[in-house]
């Protein structure tokens, strides 16, 4: 006959058994990144034989020069989960301008009025808004994909010439 | 004058660019990294594993002609996750996919149908797991036998009679034997494979003074029979004259005690006779008549004195010398 407390040692003990059977293995390019599950580190890229129970879990990925990732989660009831994740470079973006008495904004919430000013952007197309005084006067979008300096020329309007 | 003013400022300048260097010149910077929030390249491979069930199976008596195996999981006894038919193995040995178990509980089952109508179904319940191999206790397969029981009693005094011998015969081949307990009760348990056989009798009481009790059974679709058993002359004959019974075998039985009458019956020994009065050498009582429905009834006729002794109730139990018991 199995005491009770010890009945439920062995139902403990069985259910961590059942829950924490899932292996984990995390890799990520850039090679050693720090991964976080749930708020604890659980080390640095490749992660092998790490366990995992089903149900709800976030990652977090952080690497110097590298935007973070915030990674929300479901797992099922496997056997194994591997996990692949691909940083998005944050690349050193010099900005110049010619151009007098302009106000940058990238992205709806970054604004700056100087004509020369050093940017870390996140790798892909980022939207940019010129304004003069407080008129939009030219929009476009930027591509980052790596260092590079960015030379800002204002769009001139076409000359209309009357025709003859 | 202007010429030290110029060296002056010189120095000042390559003494900023030694201290600073060349960020004395850098741009202002950007205080914060400007995220465009595009989403990450992530991939996610699920790995699954594969739940792999083994069961022996047992076979103390006869083997079924085949087996049907039925997997159920998380109490469900109606839809199945499995099905299978297949030959009489001694292992069964089913593969099923991940996280289909209750892997809290014992609420998951194996059912194995054998193909025949003399077993019966066996349930297993066993906890699942998530995934990998569960070996379940071995499973017999059990032919369910067929079961006779009942009551040995006195038909006259309705009480029980002990150490009665009762058996079961299919034609003339002696299946089971037993006898009476203490309270008149007996069981017989035949196996399943005569559950069709249309040629079962129970015969008991073959040693007693009386004509054995012959009955026909037939089990059909069921697995127990209760047969009672009455040895003996009713009340109602007993009470009709003094109880004879037929000393040898195929005693005539007349309708008329002179010459042009006919033999009803040839009785055999054993045969209670109530007798109501007698002729010349000749009994005229009544006989109970055993229908193919189960009912009796009696009816009247003509014995030779001879042929009969009375019956002393004292023991009906046949002696040595069991010719000249009775009288």
């Amino acid at each position: 006959m199995i005491k009770p407390c010890k009945q439920f040692l062995i139902y403990w003990i069985m259910a961590g058994v059942v829950y924490a059977q899932i292996s984990l293995s995390v890799n990520a390019i850039p090679k050693r990144v720090e991964v976080l599950l749930d708020g604890n580190s659980i080390g640095t890229t490749p992660i092998r034989k790490n366990t995992i129970t089903p149900g709800s879990h976030m990652f977090k990925i952080e690497k110097e020069g590298y935007a973070p990732i915030n990674y929300d989660i479901v797992v099922n009831p496997s056997k194994a989960i591997n996990l692949d994740f691909f940083m998005n470079p944050v690349y050193n973006i010099k900005f110049k301008t010619d151009e007098k008495g302009l106000i940058f904004e990238l992205n709806d919430t970054h604004r700056w009025t100087e004509k020369t000013i050093g940017l870390q952007l996140e790798a892909g197309d980022h939207h940019l808004r010129v304004f003069r005084i407080d008129e939009v006067i030219d929009e476009q979008v930027i591509l980052v994909d790596q260092p590079l300096t960015f030379q800002y020329y204002l769009k001139k309007k076409p000359k209309i010439t009357p025709a003859k | 004058m202007k010429v030290r003013y110029n060296k002056y400022f010189a120095s000042i300048l390559t003494g900023i660019f030694l201290f600073a260097g060349c960020s004395a010149f850098k741009p202002p910077q950007y205080p914060e990294v400007i995220y465009n929030d595009r989403k990450p390249l992530i991939s996610v491979t699920y790995e699954y594993g594969e739940i792999d069930i083994q069961a022996s199976l047992v076979y103390p008596g006869l083997r079924p002609d085949g087996l049907m195996v039925q997997v159920f999981s998380r109490g469900d006894t109606v839809q199945p996750l499995l099905f299978i038919q297949q030959g009489v193995t001694d292992l069964i040995q089913i593969y099923l996919p991940q996280g289909v178990f209750d892997v809290e509980g014992e609420t998951n089952f194996i059912k194995v149908i054998p193909q025949h109508p003399d077993f019966v179904p066996v349930w297993s319940p066993f906890l699942g797991v998530d995934f990998g191999t569960i070996i379940l206790d071995p499973i017999y397969i059990v032919q369910k036998p067929l079961d006779v029981a009942g009551v040995v009693k006195n038909k006259m005094t309705d009480s029980t009679l002990a150490n009665v011998d009762v058996a079961i015969y299919e034609l003339d081949n002696l299946l089971q034997e037993t006898h009476s307990d203490g309270r008149g009760n007996y069981n017989l348990t035949i196996l399943g494979e005569y559950k069709n056989s249309e040629d079962l009798r129970i015969i008991a009481g073959t040693e007693l003074v009386f004509a054995p009790f012959r009955r026909e059974i037939f089990f059909g679709e069921q697995k127990d029979l209760t047969v009672n058993i009455g040895i003996g002359p009713s009340q109602g004959l007993a009470e009709m004259g003094n109880i004879y019974i037929t000393n040898k075998r195929n005693v005539h039985f007349r309708d008329e005690p002179h010459i042009g009458g006919s033999t009803q019956f040839l009785l055999p020994k054993g045969v209670p006779i109530a007798v109501q009065y007698v002729a010349k050498g000749l009994y005229f009582g009544t006989i109970e008549v055993t229908l193919a429905s189960g009912a009796q009834t009696q009816i009247n006729g003509w014995v030779t004195r001879d042929d009969t002794d009375l019956l002393f109730f004292e023991n009906i139990f046949k002696t040595d010398n069991e010719n000249d018991q009775a009288l």
